[in-house]
C-alpha cells in the first residue's frame, strides 16, 4: 500500500512538473519574426532624442545612423550600437544586408525590432552631401 | 540576473531609473492595463509600431492595485520628442480621458507604486546560513511599518516556526 502510495505521489508529482513547464514555456514565450533588408546608412552623424520614460525635455544630442531601407519611406535613425556586429565610421556611405528580428510583446522601454548585420555590401568614402 | 540599460544622462533624471528598476521589479507601464481605456485616450494615429509597442494591454499574468495611477512613476509623459516612439512630436501619446490633459511622469514613487513592491518584496538581512531574518524595516502592503510583534510572527512563518535567527550567520556589510 504504501509502494502505491509512493508511486502514485511519484505520478502526480510528475505530471504536476509537466504541466507547471509547459505553462511556464507558453506564458513566457515571446515571439519573434526575422526577415532581411538593404540599408542605405548615410555618412554623416544625426543626432536624436531618447525614448521615453526619458523627459521631453531629455538632450537630443544622441548620435545616430541615419539609414534609407530600400523600398522603405521613412527614415530610419538607429543609435551606433543597434546594428549587432557593424562599426559606423561617419564619413562613410554604407549598403548593408540586415538582419530584422521583431520580438513581441516588446522589451520595456525598448524596441520590437533589433538588427544584425550579414553582409557589409559595400563600404565608400564620401565626397558629397548624402 | 537582470541587466538594466541606462543612458549616461539619466544621472539627471532619477524617475526614468526608478521606473526602470521597477519594471525589473515587475512592473509594467500604467497605460498598459487592461481598464486603460476608461483612464486614458491613446492617440493611436501618432504612434510608431515601436510606440504602440509600449502601450500595448497586459491582460493576463498580471498583478495591479487600485484605479489608475497618475501619479505612477510607471506612467509616461504624455509628450515625448522620440521620433522612433511618436510620427509628430508635438502631438500626444495619449491624454487624459476626463478632462483632455496631458499626463505628466511621477517623479518618484507613488503610494500605489509602493504598495505594489510591497506586497511582493520583503526586506532580508544577507545571511550565510538558511534562515530568512527580516529587516528592522518591514513595509506591510498599505505602506505602515510592521510592528516589531508583526515582523517576528512573520520571520517565524518564514522559518518553520522559529522567530530566533541563529547567531552569528550574518554577513558583514562593508558598503
Amino acid at each position: 500500500m504504501m509502494q502505491a502510495n509512493f508511486i502514485y505521489g511519484k505520478t502526480v508529482f510528475m505530471w504536476t512538473f509537466i504541466a507547471i513547464s509547459v505553462f511556464l514555456a507558453f506564458s513566457c514565450k515571446k515571439n519573434t519574426d526575422e526577415k532581411t533588408a538593404i540599408f542605405n546608412v548615410g555618412p554623416q552623424l544625426a543626432y536624436i532624442a531618447p525614448r521615453p520614460p526619458a523627459s521631453p525635455s531629455s538632450p537630443t544630442n544622441i548620435p545616430a545612423m541615419k539609414i534609407v531601407e530600400n523600398g522603405v519611406k521613412d527614415t530610419l535613425y538607429l543609435t551606433l550600437d543597434r546594428i549587432s556586429g557593424f562599426t559606423y565610421t561617419e564619413g562613410y556611405t554604407y549598403v548593408l544586408k540586415v538582419k530584422i528580428t521583431i520580438t513581441t510583446p516588446a522589451p520595456v522601454d525598448g524596441d520590437i525590432y533589433s538588427y544584425a548585420l550579414i553582409q557589409e555590401v559595400s563600404k565608400s568614402l564620401n565626397k558629397g552631401n548624402y | 540576473m537582470q541587466k538594466i540599460n541606462l543612458a549616461d544622462f539619466v544621472q539627471y533624471q532619477p524617475n526614468t531609473i526608478i521606473h526602470e528598476i521597477c519594471h525589473a521589479l515587475g512592473m509594467f507601464h500604467e497605460a498598459e492595463r487592461p481598464d486603460r481605456d476608461n483612464y486614458v485616450i491613446i492617440n493611436s494615429s501618432n504612434l510608431t509600431s515601436s510606440g504602440q509597442a509600449q502601450f500595448s494591454k497586459i491582460t493576463q499574468n498580471y498583478y495591479m492595485l487600485g484605479a489608475y495611477d497618475f501619479t505612477s512613476v510607471m506612467g509616461y509623459s504624455s509628450y515625448t520628442s522620440s521620433t522612433s516612439i511618436v510620427y509628430n512630436t508635438s502631438l500626444p501619446m495619449y491624454t487624459r480621458k476626463d478632462n483632455g490633459q496631458s499626463i505628466s511622469q511621477g517623479y518618484d514613487l507613488s503610494t500605489l507604486d509602493k504598495s505594489w513592491i510591497n506586497t511582493f518584496y520583503i526586506p532580508y538581512i544577507a545571511r550565510s546560513d538558511t534562515y530568512a531574518e527580516l529587516d528592522n524595516t518591514v513595509y506591510k502592503p498599505d505602506g505602515t511599518i510592521m510592528t516589531s510583534q508583526e515582523r517576528l510572527q512573520l520571520q517565524a512563518q518564514l522559518n518553520n516556526g522559529n522567530p530566533n535567527p541563529p547567531a552569528g550567520g550574518r554577513i558583514q556589510n562593508n558598503f
